[in-house]
């Protein structure tokens, strides 16, 4: 039996050439962001200022004081950008200090809104509502980006791990979906209604000390549940229809692992890009890790990357990338450059 | 040379005595009593008696006039008889004897040394009479001690003393087993060990109480028509037992331990470092702190049997009271980070009340070099962080590293504006302690007598409770409070005092962050003050270098979390870095990969992380990318 799901696995992995460096026109550890079709550069100065590049020219987006570092986030739809700035990012480090957080129109040169103060800043429903989190309070803030609503929020209950940090999904903009984690240190995925006010468990772990992911696709909720480097569990990914399916009772397992995956799931239309665990060192905790891209229908799953090596899964607008060594490699998607070489004169 | 040479022998005959006896009763005792092998070796084990015997029986009842000795220092053990005896000693007591001549008294002394008949009664030594002749004679045991010993070696005697029954109570007191931290640091503690004129004494009284179960079957067991022997055994028993009852459990079983493996010290540490830390711990010292991290309500020794048995009882036991990042690795692992770890950590500090992650980590560092601080039982975990940084700070810096301070405008003095530097806290016997600075304002604005006020939560506080209606009383807001920020209330009596503000910074550069300001960054200006070396870690050959050249250096370094930690820090934008400060203290390898052992400032100081050499270059290197002046951020300090 297992020898039938040794060869089955095999059959099923199928392995990615190699992955193209992101290129860029100027020191890349200055760009915060580049949009999908390569017209619009954002990229930050020490000396607090935010700027975008874009047709040969350069506007100042934000200017804050000196030293003061910036994250930038869209959707994969890049109408919205998020911009969250920490200043005094070299002198007053706090993991659980509040960032502000402003949002701009993708490409937009001068109008910047401020939202709030948090952490971990992310679009929802069409670029529609924002969420962030707030760390020293434990809550998850809701703003409506286009409509004058009063912002939403919900305490977590985690009180186990203050540098716990929700992945946060909306449904509709009175349903949401998060992780928290109970004094056992297991991980749950919540939904809760505004409207009803009343929670309800999408699923919760197995044992503790597993982090729990997730992401949509179509009508269904796909999770994935990994465990943290020391923790005896398997890493799975699942499927579980959001509608019609009573106390969420109908879940399909679409992969396993019996080592600790990192996890730090991207999903991209019928994809889910992870980070797998293929082989383990116990003697230096150290997993040959690499991108795997699984697919949501056929199941199948194929290696995206062959360093042994990547920790991370970063989404930028439409790409996929990774970092290695300090630099960037494209895993999913094209980067389209703009010629903007002055064209000689016949 | 002699002895070397009996000690090569030793070794063939313990071999011969333990590896192939139990083989042979293992196999099958009755087929193999017919053969060669058993044949042969019953018989060297007879024929030694036999020896043995008649070499005693040739001298018993030659009397030894010690008036025909020239010298009684020109005594000598006969070679033949030492050679019986050594044979007849387990291995590892003879290994002691190889220090001196005076050593192999000490066994004798210590009532180690054993005849093919048993315990030793007899010594056949030689010596040169008063015409230089060489002669052989025989004396008890006990004669030889007081008479030969006492000139040749009058410590041994000395020594013997202190472990005499009337005595053994205050020897052992004195004695203090050391637990070790590194493989290295057991080796150098069983050198000690073996070295030490005790040991033949105490693995003589772990002997005897090992035996008590195997005496009393024997006693059990003895015909009625043996009362002498019965007597002695009775005696034998008692004298077990009086040890035992003065040497306490845990001692019993580490000295075993050592005492098994005098002779193969590699082998002590080697199996010392692969069992699990928790039971150790507990043995040495049951209210440590790092079973309090692990294990909340005290002298839970179902708790330890879980820590040891279910490696994942570590990942949030006791969690909540350790504010840090959960989940922590699991037993196993911290039990082996422990272990290795050289980092001072005999205190309990909590990084996500502490405020602010740099303190947390520079404190650690304060803490390694002057750990007294930390001997102070302090109410609030962290001020374990923040006590030692403040007064760092406050002693060596001008600026905002610790602006954490109660203002007021003082009328005496034409209403000038007056702070005094405070933590958010109670400590004894410091200008910074919260109750004692709230009392010196309220006794320069309304007068208040007392000197100290008391902290008081705000769920405990009960206005109408009567301890409550007169004092001073700080009203403290837990849950909005860490050790930098901490807003309160106070209360003189019924009333509110709030002639004051409060202010709290701490804004610093833990590492330099620019040229100009270089000299600055606390662990620059630590490493100033305090005379250590400050040395860049660009590799890990240089790390491997310094941190076997240098016993006390700690490796400091700021990098990305999403690096460090990625299973815990996901990046969703291009150059996303979460700087994290961390220490590593030790390194693990395999197969040419290594490890750092190693505590980011958000991990309790009783967790470290086993965390890939690759990650830490990562994320050090990503930081580096970032970094104003592109500084590689990862220092010995030493």
């Amino acid at each position: 039996m297992q020898y039938i799901k040794y060869l089955l696995t095999l059959f099923s992995i199928s392995i990615q050439a190699e992955v193209a460096q992101l290129q860029t026109k100027q020191d890349i550890s200055k760009i915060r962001y580049i949009s999908s079709d390569g017209k619009f550069t954002y990229y930050q100065k020490n000396s607090g200022e935010l700027q975008l590049s874009t047709n040969y020219n350069f506007t100042t987006l934000l200017k804050k004081p000196k030293l003061t570092q910036y994250n930038l986030f869209t959707s994969p739809k890049e109408s919205v950008l998020i911009i969250e700035a920490i200043e005094q990012y070299y002198s007053n480090q706090g993991l659980r200090k509040n960032n502000t957080v402003y949002t701009s129109a993708v490409g937009e040169q001068e109008k910047i809104e401020k939202i709030g103060n948090g952490r971990s800043p992310k679009l929802h429903l069409d670029d529609n509502w924002i969420s962030f989190y707030q760390p020293q309070k434990g809550n998850i803030v809701f703003h409506n980006l286009s409509a004058k609503i009063p912002s939403k929020k919900i305490t977590l209950t985690n009180k186990i791990n203050p540098y716990f940090i929700p992945t946060v999904g909306m449904i509709t903009p009175n349903d949401i979906i998060y992780t928290d984690l109970n004094l056992k240190g297991l991980s749950a995925l919540i939904q809760y209604s505004f409207i009803e006010k009343k929670f309800s468990t999408i699923y919760k772990a197995k044992s503790p000390g597993t982090k729990i992911e997730f992401c949509r696709y179509q009508n269904k909720l796909i999770v994935g549940e990994f465990p943290h480097s020391g923790v005896e569990s398997k890493s799975s990914i699942r499927v579980i229809p959001l509608f019609k399916n009573k106390n969420y009772q109908n879940q399909s397992v679409i992969y396993t692992n019996d080592l600790n995956d990192i996890g730090n799931m991207v999903c991209k239309k019928n994809k889910v890009f992870f980070i797998r665990t293929n082989e383990y060192h116990p003697q230096i905790n150290k997993g040959d890790t690499d991108i795997y891209s699984l697919d949501i229908e056929s199941k199948k799953i194929k290696r995206q990357t062959n360093f042994k090596n990547v920790t991370q899964i970063i989404p930028m607008g439409n790409l996929i990338l990774t970092v290695e060594k300090g630099k960037y490699y494209i895993v999913e998607g094209n980067q389209k450059l703009i010629n903007d070489q002055i064209k000689e004169d016949n | 040379m002699k002895i070397l040479h009996q000690f090569y022998q030793n070794l063939l005959n313990k071999y011969l005595r333990e590896v192939i006896l139990t083989s042979l009763i293992l196999i099958s005792f009755k087929s193999f009593a017919q053969d060669g092998l058993y044949k042969s070796f019953y018989t060297l084990v007879e024929d030694q008696k036999t020896k043995y015997n008649k070499l005693i029986n040739s001298l018993l009842g030659q009397e030894f006039d010690s008036k025909n000795l020239s010298d009684i220092e020109d005594i000598t053990l006969d070679e033949n008889y030492l050679n019986l005896i050594l044979q007849q000693t387990p291995t590892r007591y003879t290994y002691l004897a190889t220090k001196d001549k005076c050593s192999l008294y000490d066994l004798l002394a210590a009532r180690i040394l054993r005849s093919p008949n048993g315990e030793l009664q007899y010594v056949i030594f030689n010596y040169q009479d008063g015409s230089q002749k060489n002669k052989k004679a025989l004396m008890e045991r006990e004669e030889f001690l007081t008479k030969v010993v006492q000139v040749q070696c009058p410590k041994v005697l000395q020594f013997r003393q202190y472990f005499q029954n009337k005595n053994l109570s205050k020897t052992v007191k004195n004695i203090k087993i050391k637990t070790p931290k590194s493989y290295e640091e057991c080796l150098s503690y069983m050198q000690d060990f073996t070295n030490d004129y005790k040991a033949p004494y105490l693995c003589k009284i772990t002997d005897n109480i090992t035996a008590i179960p195997h005496l009393e079957v024997q006693l059990r067991n003895l015909p009625k028509s043996s009362p002498r022997q019965k007597q002695l055994l009775q005696k034998e028993i008692q004298l077990a037992k009086n040890q035992k009852a003065i040497l306490n459990q845990e001692a019993y079983k580490v000295l075993t331990k050592r005492c098994a493996q005098l002779n193969t010290p590699e082998l002590y540490c080697q199996s010392y470092f692969e069992s699990s830390l928790w039971r150790q711990i507990h043995r040495v010292s049951p209210n440590s702190e790092v079973l309090q991290s692990f294990c909340p309500q005290k002298n839970s020794t179902s708790c330890i049997e879980n820590l040891e048995n279910d490696s994942s009882s570590c990942l949030f036991s006791g969690a909540q009271k350790t504010f840090s990042l959960s989940p922590r690795p699991n037993c196993k692992q911290i039990s082996r980070s422990l272990k290795k770890s050289r980092l001072y950590y005999q205190y309990s500090d909590c990084p996500g009340k502490t405020g602010q992650e740099n303190i947390t980590s520079m404190a650690r560092i304060l803490n390694h070099f002057n750990p007294k601080p930390t001997k102070e039982k302090l109410n609030n975990c962290e001020l374990y962080s923040t006590l030692p940084f403040a007064n760092f700070a406050l002693e060596n810096t001008t600026d905002r590293s610790w602006d954490v301070k109660l203002c007021f405008l003082d009328k005496i003095i034409g209403n000038e504006r007056v702070c005094y530097p405070v933590v958010m806290g109670a400590v004894a016997g410091s200008s910074l302690s919260l109750p004692k600075v709230v009392a010196k304002i309220a006794s320069r604005l309304r007068g208040y007598t007392e000197d100290k006020c008391q902290i008081v939560s705000k769920e405990d506080y009960k206005p109408a409770l009567l301890q409550f209606k007169s004092g001073c009383h700080i009203i403290k807001d837990k849950k909005n409070c860490n050790g930098v920020n901490c807003p309160f209330k106070v209360m003189l009596g019924e009333r509110e005092f709030d002639k004051f503000s409060i202010e709290a910074q701490s804004i610093f550069d833990f590492l330099p962050k620019d040229f100009i300001n270089e000299n600055k960054s606390l662990l620059k200006l630590f490493s100033k003050t305090s005379k250590k070396t400050l040395k860049k870690i660009s590799n890990m050959t240089l790390f491997l270098n310094t941190f076997k050249q240098q016993k006390n250096a700690l490796f400091v370094g700021v990098g990305c979390a999403e690096d460090l930690l990625p299973s815990f820090f996901k990046m969703n934008s291009l150059n996303q870095c979460t700087a994290l400060s961390f220490i590593s203290d030790g390194y693990y390898k395999s197969k040419g990969l290594y490890a750092l052992n190693t505590r980011t400032a958000i991990d309790h100081i009783h967790a470290p992380r086993i965390i890939p050499w690759g990650h830490i270059f990562s994320a050090i290197k990503r930081y580096q990318n970032l970094h104003p002046i592109s500084s590689w951020e990862f220092y010995a300090i030493y």
